[in-house]
């Protein structure tokens, strides 16, 4: 588990790194009117700090890939799905900690409950998995990492137009949902609303699902493009 | 020297067409995308039920696992049966069937596509389907043979390739060996000479000496007897002498070798004149590098009668306490010879497996420049 002992740390390492992990998620569940019952903008705005983050930790396997530190890990007796899934375990570990004090300290200062806040913690770390593997196939589509960061923001903010961050899914014209049906960014604020409905709704454990369907077709791909 | 130098030109033909090798399988993925767009598209046009979206997300996932592992081609029947069960909730996702029949063919299993040919079987759709499936056959099994014909001439080309450097290797293995023969036959040779010397003419020198102190100490007391040791030593030496003479007389090579063989080589060589010039101590130079020297020359004069036009040709060899080197140069070339020929290689690789280098130059005339490295006596 060396790699995944030292992806961690890479992951910890830069402040401002620590600081987007943490800090933002935590300054954001003090602001009160982010986490009322009417509004809720709170839980899907995070998932974009998840997504965000997601893709930033990402982002450390592209530097190996473009600056060549691949080759060299790749000298040693190391397979690539070692090298894939403990360095992507320990992305998820670091974001599931994020989402746990996150819940935690809500569920404290909101009163969610033990139910919601269970649900709520699978929601965004199954979520979390389907940001890295996003992120992961994302990444393998480019060289250069100013492009893959440059079109990704312009992707990201469709995505979220389509998957309800920004508009109420019921508000989507028919079309567009159907479209944005093909994110992960749709089935999260589609399984927050299954949340808000009740608990163990079929919505809530179908888009749980398709999330994970998403994040194993974009593994899969991501695992293969430039990086053997 | 090229990987390809020794490849037939039919297979170098194959070998510039090969580059478009995994083509065919960028077409079954282009194929196999489409198919899946379509579905979408078919989707949000009927359906729009999370059965066929679910169908869509299968798909693509499986899809993509077989992309990233070959091996598990029979998940189209997994494919297929989650067709065939979606076909319940969402009778028109019965068209995908087609990719499953498209994969069946392509990867050369067409029993994979059994649960597909049983739901047209049983279920009989409409004519559409049937055509559908047997174009998506169709172009599976172009594929299929444009992959074949791939693999069968890379096959033949890894076969060719490993037969070449087989045959590489070989050769270099038997220089190696010609000149370790040639060492030991040296040595075996040496050995025979101190025998002979020892065994016949030794014994004679040793006594004569003998012969000789004994009659130094007698010239005083015994004159007549000093007299007659010193015959006898006498005619000892001149026995050993006789011996010596005719060891050497038995080891002289009845054969031709070394600069003599040089010289008469540019002596035979009529075409026009050869200015042969010697610099060094040939008797440095081993058995072995004679017989390379002299492949050398002849190679160097068989070209200069077969590409030039010279006034004549100049043959130079240098013997330094390290190194040989022999060059040959001529003027009046004709044309530039392109890439080194078989009798050249040849000559490089032996040259080679001395620990030397054969090279050519054309710059303002032919030259063959052979350097070969002495080794030190007993090495």
């Amino acid at each position: 588990m060396t790699i995944f002992r030292f992806a961690l740390m890479r992951g910890l390492r830069k402040k401002s790194m620590f600081a987007a992990l943490f800090a933002v998620p935590l300054a954001m569940i003090f602001i009160r009117p982010l986490w009322t019952p009417e509004n809720g903008a709170g839980f899907v705005f995070y998932g974009m700090v998840i997504l965000f983050a997601a893709f930033s930790l990402v982002r450390l396997i592209m530097t190996d890939r473009v600056s060549g530190t691949i080759v060299r890990i790749f000298a040693a007796p190391v397979t690539t799905f070692q090298y894939l899934s403990q360095n992507l375990l320990a992305y998820w570990l670091i974001l599931g900690i994020q989402t746990v004090v996150m819940v935690a300290v809500g569920a404290m200062l909101y009163e969610w409950g033990i139910e919601m806040a269970a649900q709520l913690i699978l929601c965004y770390t199954v979520f979390a998995v389907a940001s890295i593997a996003l992120s992961l196939a994302w990444t393998s589509l480019f060289r250069s990492k100013v492009i893959s960061d440059a079109v990704f923001s312009i992707v990201v903010s469709f995505m979220a137009l389509l998957g309800g961050i920004f508009i109420p899914l019921s508000m989507l014209p028919d079309i567009l949902r159907k479209i944005g049906m093909l994110f992960p960014t749709y089935w999260f604020s589609n399984s927050l609303l299954g949340i808000r409905d009740g608990a163990a709704s079929r919505e809530y454990w179908l888009s749980l699902l398709i999330m994970l369907l998403l994040s194993a077709a974009s593994l899969l791909y991501g695992s293969k493009r430039r990086l053997e | 020297m090229e990987a390809s130098a020794g490849l037939s030109d039919s297979l170098r033909r194959e070998m510039a067409s090969i580059k478009s090798v995994s083509l065919y399988e960028k077409i079954a993925i282009v194929y196999r995308a489409l198919g899946i767009l379509l579905l979408y598209i078919l989707w949000v046009q009927t359906d729009s039920g999370m059965a066929g979206l679910f169908l869509l997300l299968v798909l693509l996932t499986l899809m993509l696992l077989r992309w990233r592992f070959p091996p598990l081609g029979w998940t189209i029947v997994i494919d297929q049966l989650a067709v065939v069960g979606v076909t319940f909730l969402w009778d028109s996702s019965r068209y995908v069937l087609a990719l499953g029949m498209f994969d069946a063919v392509y990867l050369g299993c067409p029993f994979l596509a059994i649960p597909t040919v049983l739901y047209s079987v049983i279920y009989k759709p409409e004519s559409i389907l049937y055509l559908l499936l047997a174009q998506s056959a169709f172009v599976g099994m172009a594929l299929w043979g444009w992959r074949n014909h791939q693999e069968e001439a890379l096959r033949r080309m890894d076969e060719e390739r490993s037969r070449y450097y087989e045959t590489e290797s070989f050769k270099q293995e038997l220089l190696a060996a010609n000149v370790q023969v040639a060492k030991m036959a040296e040595l075996s040779e040496r050995s025979r000479i101190a025998s002979e010397i020892h065994d016949h003419a030794g014994h004679e020198i040793v006594a004569a000496y003998m012969s000789l102190q004994t009659a130094q100490a007698l010239f005083e007391t015994d004159p007549s007897q000093a007299k007659e040791l010193f015959s006898e030593a006498l005619g000892r030496l001149e026995s050993g002498m006789g011996d010596i003479r005719e060891a050497v007389h038995n080891l002289s090579p009845f054969a031709e070798f070394g600069v003599v063989t040089l010289r008469r080589l540019c002596e035979k060589f009529l075409h026009c004149p050869v200015e042969f010039i010697v610099y060094g101590d040939p008797s440095l130079v081993s058995v072995y590098q004679w017989v390379i020297l002299e492949a050398c020359l002849k190679e160097a004069l068989t070209n200069v009668l077969r590409h030039a036009d010279p006034n004549k040709v100049r043959a130079t060899l240098d013997i330094t306490p390290h190194i040989i080197r022999l060059c040959v140069e001529n003027d009046g070339v004709n044309k530039r010879i392109g890439s080194a020929g078989l009798g050249l290689r040849n000559l490089q690789q032996r040259a080679k497996a001395v620990g030397g280098n054969v090279s050519t130059d054309q710059t303002d005339c032919f030259r063959l420049v052979c350097v070969l490295p002495i080794n030190q006596k007993g090495c």
